[in-house]
């Protein structure tokens, strides 16, 4: 599915320079379920953001469905990032003056060969299937952090991403809650969506296949389950 | 798409209720100011634009050049100058006299005051003014035939078809044109029929015509010498040329100048060994600019100047223009707090130009509603600003789909213009930095904010110290010295329609009255100087001769306005030459000026004599008296030589000093008046009325211009309010810091304010350079002007310092007072 080799990023401004990911190679295949750990600022966050698109590598190669798209344009990125991609975030990252059925839809606003009433449908679905349904006309502020990221969760599979990215999703919610995200996420995965997750606990990393643990932007070991 | 677009902006602006509220109110003040001063600006160029057929065809106008003197440009044309230029210059197609009178109308036993414009037979062809009956080539063909506007025709004969009534119509009598003591002469009328009737005029226009009567009849009070003779006197008539096609102005002018080399002999008329074509300089004004001419005196409606017109645009600019910088301030100093929404927009795969045409929208958005607001708002408006112009502006968006629409189009224009750059800067925004900060990165370049906000405040010093001159130039011009008292001074007109003993036996009954301090009879008054003759005079003895004006007076007039003797003695009917109508010597007051013209002291000058030789006067003058020089006319600055003497053929005005009971005064004139016959037209006004009258236009145009300074200046305080709220908000944790390491509420009072006060002091320094390089040249234009001192630039400087520092104030103190915990808890 995606694969990273000798991907570095270094953030340069005019006094400072900070190495956040050094010669990292990673392999990713369709339908795995990744989990990244390491202490705070080892580039887990900057490794995900690459992953996703929102930023650039400063060195290396980055294969994304059998493209090299280092070079890319933003344009480029973009297009393909919302046909590909779909995000999941610790705080949420809701619009307040959106209400839960807009936000969701926001996902498809950019995508001009979803026709409205498709989108419309497509949202509910997702809603239906999130268990968020009938909180449609509230706002993000209205709901529970659990709900919130659920409708977070709706979001970014509305669309149909093959990869999702999650950014300590359970990271603002108690551990109940944790568990059902971890739950869903698990169900998604195994229709066949390929999921990288950035968490700092140990139990909800244990849901992955693989745990790849990151120290001063290298990675230091792999852990493979082959339990599941 | 553009639905959610539209529910994204309709959100925002209720949840930020602040900004939402400054940039809506702002906006829509500022659309109101700029849609006002639009339809106004339109309103003065559309004068005369109805008008069919007026390509080639102008106003032929006259400006003065006496030597030693500044140039003296009238709207009008000496009678027989356009006489002969119709009759000699073959690219002149057409020519029509039009001279505006006062007289009376009767019919039926009742008795109007009015306007008669009278004009060429020829006039309804050369200027086509809309008939609803009668044919322009008939209508004034005959000697005694009127045409009446349709209100003048209800007015006068109620609803029947006015067409073949009669009325008589009289008044307005010359000088000269009646014997002393001929009552029948004074009081003659003339019997004329109703001819035509005329669509009545719109306001936009530069001429009077309510009734129009030709100059043929017998009815015109003006001297058959005066159309044949007046080379060199305006007369009152405004002289209208069709040009034929093709025809160049220049051309025209130059036959003009040659005819008038030809006809008027400046040597007669003391100016010396001079072409008379470099004295008397003619104009021709395209008839649809005439509206657009300033300082020309003469002009049947008043004029506007087109400086005038282009500073009001001007205001109008820099009013939209402040609410749009507050608009971009507010919008990019917040876009941090809409850095995840954009975040998780690009995300979801928005291009950059999605996002801008989304924020785009919303500007424009912001701005219609604010359209919508604005429109109400001049509903409300226009009637007041109706009244005070004195004219009906009007916005009808039925009728008026051309108007509607270039407001509409010039509204979104303004909020694209507003979105452009805030557009710019939030979809600039790296979605991975603006979801990593936590939804609050900072966006847009401070400095630009900056700089916004500097011209922001140059443009309001700017217009404040433009206010300042402006009114302090408005007020100097009014309580200048005129070298007369003018309070409490009653004045009437129309008696040249009386017998000449009837005017001097109304001066005695009225001095008697009680509240009455003294009566004056003479030719001009203060304010009202148009019939002012004009010759040449020659001390005796010396070789030059000047021109000087002269003034007829009866001998208590110096004294009743307050003129200071300088030398010699006053007029008094005591000594037989000072008032005899005789041929011998007369006895004469001059003014200081022409003592100082004559090349003598006011001492020097009492005794000498002087001879008039332009008018062919033939008697020897003798100096009795210097006077200090007045302004009567209340425009120019400077004195001109005048002399004064008694002659009682030529009163025209009858001045009455109050004096103590001014209401037993008032009820004595009133019933006085109602002994003369009606139809004469003799009516009173209050001098302070003509006086305020005479500034009334400038100090409208003050007042207006201080409004709408006003308004710019609060707008750029909501704009400023709205920032220092946003600013003081992210510092909360900075001021929590500097609390907790000591500072105290002063500390961080000052602190604030020293932030405020920065961009202020930076804009003076942009400011001043322009407002003095454009309020110098306006001064020019004021022969009597104030100097432009530093005053009033620190003045305005000033002024925008504490109000920028009000604004900021309380909000600033309430966050300095917050707790450092609850402070630091904020970020």
């Amino acid at each position: 599915m995606l694969s990273l080799k000798h991907l570095s990023k270094v953030y340069r401004t005019t006094e400072v320079e900070t190495t956040a990911l050094r010669a990292v190679d990673l392999e990713i295949g369709g339908g795995e379920f990744v989990a990244v750990m390491g202490p705070s600022g080892c580039g887990k966050s900057t490794l995900l953001n690459i992953v996703g698109m929102l930023d650039s590598p400063s060195s290396g190669e980055y294969w994304f469905a059998g493209h090299e798209i280092a070079g890319w344009s933003e344009g480029q990125l973009s297009e393909l990032r919302k046909n590909s991609v779909g995000f999941i975030f610790q705080s949420f990252n809701l619009v307040d003056e959106l209400n839960v059925f807009e936000n969701v839809e926001l996902a498809l606003l950019y995508h001009k060969d979803v026709s409205t009433r498709d989108r419309k449908a497509r949202v509910r679905e997702a809603l239906e299937r999130m268990k968020v349904a009938h909180r449609s006309k509230h706002r993000p502020q209205q709901l529970s952090g659990g709900q919130q990221q659920r409708v977070a969760i709706a979001r970014a599979v509305v669309s149909r991403p093959k990869l999702l990215l999650a950014d300590e999703p359970t990271g603002n919610l108690d551990s109940a809650t944790g568990e059902e995200v971890m739950q869903l996420l698990t169900e998604l995965n195994g229709e066949g969506t390929t999921i990288v997750m950035v968490t700092h606990s140990r139990p909800h990393a244990e849901y992955a296949h693989r745990i790849v643990n990151l120290l001063d932007g290298a990675i230091v070991t792999e852990k493979v389950r082959m339990a599941v | 798409m553009w639905r959610h677009y539209l529910i994204m902006a309709a959100r925002s602006l209720v949840k930020h209720k602040l900004y939402g509220f400054i940039n809506v109110a702002g906006l829509s003040v500022a659309l109101t100011c700029a849609i006002l001063i639009a339809i106004f600006v339109r309103d003065q160029l559309s004068y005369d634009s109805w008008l069919p057929d007026t390509a080639n065809l102008y106003r032929l106008e006259v400006t003065f050049h006496i030597p030693g003197q500044p140039p003296f440009p009238l709207a009008l044309c000496p009678f027989p100058v356009l006489t002969a230029a119709g009759a000699q210059i073959p690219s002149i197609r057409a020519v029509t006299h039009v001279v505006p009178e006062p007289m009376t109308v009767s019919v039926g036993g009742r008795v109007f005051h009015e306007q008669v414009t009278i004009v060429d037979p020829n006039f309804f062809q050369v200027i086509r003014l809309p008939l609803v009956a009668g044919r322009p080539a008939q209508v004034l063909e005959q000697h005694d035939s009127i045409v009446l506007s349709q209100t003048m025709a209800r007015k006068l004969f109620g609803g029947a078809d006015a067409i073949g009534r009669t009325l008589r119509i009289g008044g307005d009598i010359w000088p000269d044109a009646c014997k002393p003591d001929d009552a029948a002469c004074f009081s003659k009328s003339h019997t004329l029929v109703v001819t035509g009737v005329l669509r009545d005029l719109p306001h936009n226009t530069q001429l009077v015509a309510d009734l129009v009567m030709p100059n043929t009849s017998q009815a015109d009070p003006m001297p058959e010498v005066d159309k044949q003779q007046g080379w060199t006197s305006g007369n009152g008539v405004s002289g209208y040329v069709e040009l034929a096609p093709g025809a160049n102005p220049r051309d025209v002018l130059s036959a003009v100048a040659r005819i008038v080399d030809r006809s008027v002999d400046e040597g007669k008329m003391g100016m010396g060994d001079v072409p008379a074509s470099s004295i008397d300089e003619f104009h021709l004004t395209p008839f649809r600019d005439v509206h657009l001419t300033s300082g020309k005196i003469g002009n049947m409606r008043p004029t506007v100047s087109p400086a005038w017109l282009a500073g009001l645009t001007a205001i109008g600019f820099l009013i939209v223009l402040v609410a749009c910088i507050n608009f971009m301030n507010l919008t990019t100093a917040r876009a941090g707090l809409r850095a995840r929404e954009i975040a998780l927009r690009r995300m979801a795969g928005a291009q950059r130009r999605q996002l801008v045409s989304q924020f785009l929208l919303e500007a424009a958005a912001t701005v219609l509603v604010s359209l919508v607001i604005a429109l109400s708002l001049l509903e409300s408006l226009l009637p007041l600003v109706d009244r005070f112009l004195g004219v009906p502006l009007g916005l009808s968006y039925l009728g008026d789909g051309k108007l509607l629409a270039s407001i509409v189009a010039g509204t979104v224009l303004i909020g694209l213009s507003c979105g452009l750059y805030p557009a710019w800067v939030l979809s600039r925004l790296r979605p991975a930095a603006a979801l990593r900060t936590g939804g609050s990165a900072q966006t847009g370049s401070g400095l630009v904010r900056a700089a916004l906000v500097v011209g922001q405040f140059a443009v309001s010093i700017a217009l404040g110290v433009a206010v300042l001159v402006v009114f302090r130039q408005i007020q100097f011009a009014h309580g200048r010295d005129w070298g007369f008292e003018r309070s409490d001074m009653v004045v009437i007109r129309g008696i040249e329609n009386l017998p000449i003993q009837t005017r001097e036996s109304l001066a005695t009954i009225l001095k008697a009255g009680p509240g009455v301090a003294g009566t004056a009879l003479s030719t001009v008054v203060p304010f009202d100087t148009d019939a002012v003759r004009n010759d040449v005079v020659r001390l005796e003895g010396a070789a030059g001769s000047i021109a000087t004006e002269i003034i007829d007076i009866t001998p208590s007039f110096p004294s009743l306005y307050g003129m200071r003797l300088l030398a010699g003695r006053l007029l008094s009917k005591s000594y037989g030459n000072d008032v005899s109508a005789g041929w011998s010597e007369k006895n004469i007051l001059i003014n200081l000026e022409m003592a100082h013209r004559l090349g003598l002291s006011p001492q020097g000058a009492v005794g000498r004599r002087i001879d008039v030789e332009g008018s062919g006067m033939a008697m020897p003058l003798k100096i009795v008296g210097v006077l200090s020089d007045a302004m009567f006319d209340g425009v120019r600055s400077e004195a001109r030589p005048a002399l004064f003497m008694v002659d009682p053929a030529r009163y025209l005005r009858l001045s009455v000093r109050l004096q103590g009971d001014r209401s037993a005064a008032l009820s004595l004139i009133d019933h006085t008046l109602r002994s003369v016959p009606p139809n004469t037209g003799v009516t009173r006004y209050f001098m302070s009325d003509a006086f305020n009258g005479l500034f009334q236009e400038d100090r409208r145009q003050g007042e207006m211009f201080a409004a709408f300074v006003v308004i710019a200046i609060v707008i750029a305080c909501l704009g400023l309010f709205g920032l220092a709220v946003f600013t003081a908000e992210r510092r909360t944790k900075e001021i929590g810091i500097r609390k907790i390491s000591g500072a105290r509420l002063p500390d961080i009072v000052r602190l604030m304010l020293w932030r405020i006060s920065a961009p202020v002091l930076a804009a003076n320094v942009v400011a001043w350079p322009a407002a003095y390089w454009y309020l110098h040249r306006w001064l020019q234009g004021y022969p009597f002007r104030i100097t432009l001192g530093p005053s009033y630039f620190l003045a305005a400087g000033a002024a925008a310092l504490a109000i920028a520092w009000a604004t900021v104030y309380i909000h600033t103190v309430r966050l300095a007072r917050t707790s450092p915990v609850h402070a630091l808890r904020s970020e």
